[in-house]
């Protein structure tokens, strides 16, 4: 457990983050500006469960091959309704990520 | 447990060259940074180093290894046990974050998961590999036996827990 403020400091340090104390707008800032509060983060468990429904968010391999040669594109946060889904379940096969 | 790990085969030369395992670090390594196998499926690892080695111009292999894990060296996230400690830590850090209000720059939820995995095991440094199962749509979602496919995966943390000596190449090709 994180007992105290220099063990805090020293973790967001470890984890490479770019993070202020004490800051206005509290929560996550995605590189797009969307505003992530701290209420609204699932659990680990819960964020599992919602990636098991999701299973075609991990990883998007298109079909196109060339020189036995896949492109793969890593998308965790895929969304399928960006696509349509005629050309998606042409183009693409969903994978899981490694 | 047997695991395997799909690859190039001038990567598998290198790991021998220079008698280490290394992975590139990345934000969204879904279990945390390390080197990733499928656990008791060569196909998988097969299929994965067919269409996603890093250097495409040499041939796909697959490396086998077999791992044995002491208690308390495996973060099993199949098990409610593992999984609970996982959310306990989750739920302090979060809360600290909150209090403190700390602003995190450049991150989305994904990665922030991910940061939550890599910050529980450097804070718990027993452990030395994390698994966990996941539905895999390498394959039709539902076949005939109406089962979706999944894939357990194994990232270990702890390169050193390989033992390079007994490492089997699987070359098809």
């Amino acid at each position: 457990m994180i007992e105290d403020m220099k063990d805090l400091i020293e973790l967001l340090d470890f984890l490479e983050l770019d993070y202020e104390l004490n800051s206005s707008r509290p929560g996550l800032q995605t590189k797009m500006g969307e505003h992530i509060s701290y209420n609204s983060l699932d659990l680990p468990s819960e964020y599992f469960k919602k990636l098991s429904k999701q299973a075609f968010s991990i990883n998007l391999v298109s079909k196109n091959e060339s020189d036995d040669k896949l492109d793969t594109v890593y998308n965790p946060t895929f969304n399928i309704d960006k696509f349509g889904k005629k050309d998606f379940s042409r183009n693409y096969r969903m994978e899981f990520a490694a | 447990m047997l695991a395997y790990h799909g690859t190039g085969l001038s990567n598998y030369e290198e790991i021998l060259k220079t008698q280490s395992f290394t992975f590139k670090k990345r934000n969204n390594h879904w279990l945390g940074n390390g080197v990733y196998f499928f656990i008791e499926d060569f196909n998988r690892a097969k299929r994965w180093a067919e269409g996603n080695r890093p250097n495409k111009n040499t041939v796909p292999v697959v490396i086998e290894a077999d791992f044995s894990f002491e208690s308390g060296e495996l973060l099993d996230l199949d098990k409610s046990e593992d999984l609970d400690k996982v959310n306990s830590f989750a739920r302090n850090f979060i809360t600290i974050l909150r209090q403190k209000k700390v602003e995190v720059r450049d991150i989305d939820e994904h990665e922030f998961q991910c940061k939550l995995l890599e910050a529980f095991i450097y804070r718990n440094k027993n452990y030395r590999a994390i698994c966990r199962t996941m539905p895999s749509t390498g394959n039709p979602p539902i076949g005939p036996s109406k089962f979706i496919p999944v894939a357990k995966q194994l990232n270990i943390v702890d390169c050193t827990k390989i033992n390079l000596s007994s490492l089997k190449l699987h070359n098809w090709n």
